[in-house]
């Protein structure tokens, strides 16, 4: 099932949106009977940060692999900059403007920092002047190796490999920095660093693609996102546009039938305000008839209480439910701790509530036409 | 430019990412034309190679100890022959100049290409097994632009050690000439220097050609042992295989289809390298003996058609592969 969030009328204020930096259509690769990535469109606007996320073996660094030209694509195309990637020149002209760490970074061990970054250098045309030299004194202040750089590369621990590689793709003052789990190997304070040092790349208008298992890192530092399960895109859009899928209010009851009787009362009353909820299944074998999560705006909790009090249904409890890009990224992925098991209802249902506990898609009434959701349980 | 937040640089314990007093210089923009990138991409190659010393000492002093055994056996036996009261003269022309020369070409054609290909497998399959490839590939650089660039860097460090080998040799050989060994001196001419340079370029071509099978196998089986072995197996098998060939020849002249395959060594490598070196020494200095099975012509087609192959087949290989590691 294939559902694209629905479209709401934009703003009278709205911006328009930034240029597409980067973008796939159809993407696909194969090993052999393996498919890899599946029909993967995204667009990276500038000034994004990007974050792919998806679980092991989803097909994350593969699709970095092909923005890079490491790896064919076997159908779809790639453009960057407003150029098509098909043609050799335009993308070898394409990645001068791009820095990029995929997957662990890889140097050369018997080459110390400073010549591993020289090289980089030389990759990315530059001449071995003053100011190249100055540059990359400059990259490894950035990340800290300054007092490491005469040291060969082997000896390096895993963190700081890791740093030398954000070293190399700062090196060019790239447009789009691509990183590939930029925060592996690193300590709590190497993370934060990262997350850091993202913001302010973003800040001086550097568009950031990442992808990381670290979704509290993501949800902290970056705007859009793309989620992709077994290849396929199943998410993209705003991380803002994505939570409000799970936001709402949270009810919880004490009898078994408490939810399905609180949704019964909620879809008979069709308050405008609240048009869809989803059993949950939070944390635990709850059987998912326990909780409702209704998608109203957090100010009318208690106006859902009233209601619900008025027609003989008492919560538990009522609270403001904010998800996390975590809980959400599980909750698609399928590995959820808190899983919409069905939609309880939608105004759009002709039909009474049911539980059903069968994967549905919830569209967020106030998504943004560059939001979709495919296929998930949301 | 990076905003600084944080004043804070290395400070004993883990480096930090925050940013430090260090202004962000300009960045620099890609210069020069594509020879002068295609220039820095071939020094960088040879930069490479420099770097890992270990392996270049270690080759270069097997290279070294090898033919300083080889001309203290020629001295050794020069004295013992000599003391016999017996002809010394071949001895002599091999440890004085020009003749010493003939003997560092010799030493180089055999020895040193098993040596230069073992450094030319080190450095072509060490790209795959560090997975430095991608370093190069992300930054934009062609896949056929970094092949070309290993071949001519292959082909410079070919011409840098026959030099070197050539110089060494002829060192030796003014150093006998020197000694009072001979009692001719050879006086530099324009015919000498010109034999030199050919049997430099000749011994040069023969090193290149053997270090582009290195390169062929290596970009194949994306390995270190695969491209140091894969040009000493083609080495082994091509000597085997002609000295069969060659057997075959002398008993196949009735027969059409075996004196077929007895021409089959007159388009071996070996063969045609070896061929162009004894005629780049057919000179007047006599740097080479023998005659050469093939025409200089049939040999210089046979050996481009050879290095075509390793290079083509090699960016065929680069060019459609998918670099996962």
């Amino acid at each position: 099932m294939t559902t694209t969030a629905a479209p709401t009328a934009p703003p009278a204020t709205a911006q328009p949106l930034p240029e597409v930096i980067l973008s796939t259509q159809g993407l696909t690769k194969r090993f052999g009977a393996r498919v890899a990535v599946d029909d993967l469109s995204l667009d990276v606007r500038r000034g994004d940060v990007f974050a792919l996320l998806g679980p092991n073996g989803s097909g994350k660094t593969t699709t970095l692999r092909m923005l890079l030209g490491l790896v064919w694509p076997t159908s779809g195309s790639i453009s960057a900059f407003g150029q098509d990637f098909s043609g050799d020149s335009l993308r070898q002209v394409a990645l001068r403007r791009i820095g990029a760490v995929v997957e662990q970074p890889t140097f050369y061990p018997y080459l110390n920092a400073r010549e591993n970054l020289s090289g980089i250098a030389t990759f990315a045309g530059l001449a071995a002047t003053p100011q190249t030299r100055a540059r990359i004194a400059w990259a490894l202040e950035q990340v800290g190796l300054t007092l490491r750089a005469g040291d060969a590369y082997r000896k390096y621990s895993l963190g700081m490999k890791q740093r030398l590689g954000i070293a190399a793709a700062l090196l060019t003052d790239p447009e789009l920095v691509i990183l590939d789990e930029p925060t592996n190997g690193l300590d709590p304070a190497g993370i934060s660093e990262v997350r850091a040092l993202v913001a302010r790349l973003s800040q001086r208008g550097v568009t950031v693609l990442l992808s990381s298992h670290l979704l509290y890192e993501v949800q902290q530092v970056c705007t859009r996102v793309a989620i992709i399960q077994m290849g396929k895109l199943i998410a993209q859009g705003a991380v803002s546009e994505l939570l409000q899928a799970s936001r709402g209010v949270l009810l919880s009851f004490d009898q078994p039938d408490g939810a399905q009787r609180a949704a019964q009362a909620l879809y008979q009353a069709r308050l405008p305000w609240a048009p869809s909820a989803s059993y949950l299944h939070a944390e635990g074998p709850v059987a998912g008839s326990w909780q409702l999560l209704v998608s109203a705006p957090h100010e009318r909790a208690a106006d859902l209480n009233a209601l619900l009090v008025g027609a003989g249904v008492t919560p538990a409890e009522v609270r403001r439910h904010e998800a996390s890009l975590e809980q959400y990224f599980l909750s698609l992925t399928g590995g959820a701790p808190l899983t919409h098991l069905a939609p309880a209802y939608t105004t759009a249902d002709a039909s009474a509530p049911q539980a059903q506990a069968a994967p549905a898609t919830t569209a967020t009434p106030d998504a943004s036409p560059d939001t979709t959701t495919q296929g998930g349980q949301a | 430019m990076i905003a600084p937040t944080t004043p804070t640089g290395p400070t004993g314990g883990a480096p930090s990412l925050a940013p430090t007093s260090v202004a962000e210089p300009a960045a620099p923009t890609p210069g020069g034309s594509w020879l002068a990138e295609f220039a820095r991409l071939v020094r960088w190659e040879l930069f490479l190679a420099w770097r890992r010393r270990a392996m270049m000492i270690t080759l270069g002093s097997l290279l070294l100890v090898g033919y300083f055994v080889v001309v203290l056996f020629q001295y050794g036996l020069y004295i013992s022959v000599g003391a016999d009261g017996q002809t010394t003269g071949g001895l002599v022309e091999n440890l004085t100049f020009p003749g010493a020369v003939s003997i560092g070409g010799g030493y180089v054609s055999y020895v040193g290409v098993l040596l230069f290909v073992v450094l030319a497998g080190a450095l072509i399959g060490s790209e795959y097994s560090y997975s430095t490839l991608r370093l190069s590939l992300a930054r934009g650089v062609g896949r056929g632009r970094l092949l070309a660039a290993q071949v001519v860097a292959l082909a410079l460090m070919a011409l840098g050690l026959t030099a070197l080998m050539l110089t060494l040799s002829g060192l030796v050989g003014l150093l006998g000439t020197a000694t009072g060994l001979s009692q001719t001196n050879t006086t530099i001419s324009a015919a000498l220097v010109g034999e030199l340079i050919a049997y430099w370029l000749a011994l040069a071509l023969n090193i290149f050609a053997y270090a582009l099978i290195a390169l062929w196998i290596g970009t194949l089986s994306r390995s270190v042992a695969g491209a140091i072995a894969g040009p000493l197996v083609f080495i082994v098998v091509e000597v085997v295989a002609g000295d069969i060939l060659m057997a075959i020849a002398a008993v196949s002249e009735r027969d059409t289809m075996l004196n077929m395959i007895a021409h089959i060594p007159q388009y071996l490598l070996g063969v045609n390298v070896g061929a162009l070196i004894t005629l780049a020494g057919d000179g007047p200095y006599a740097l080479t003996n023998g005659q050469a099975p093939v025409s200089g012509l049939h040999a210089l087609i046979v050996c481009g058609v050879y290095c075509a192959l390793f290079i083509g087949i090699s960016y065929l290989a680069l060019a459609h592969r998918d670099i996962v590691e």
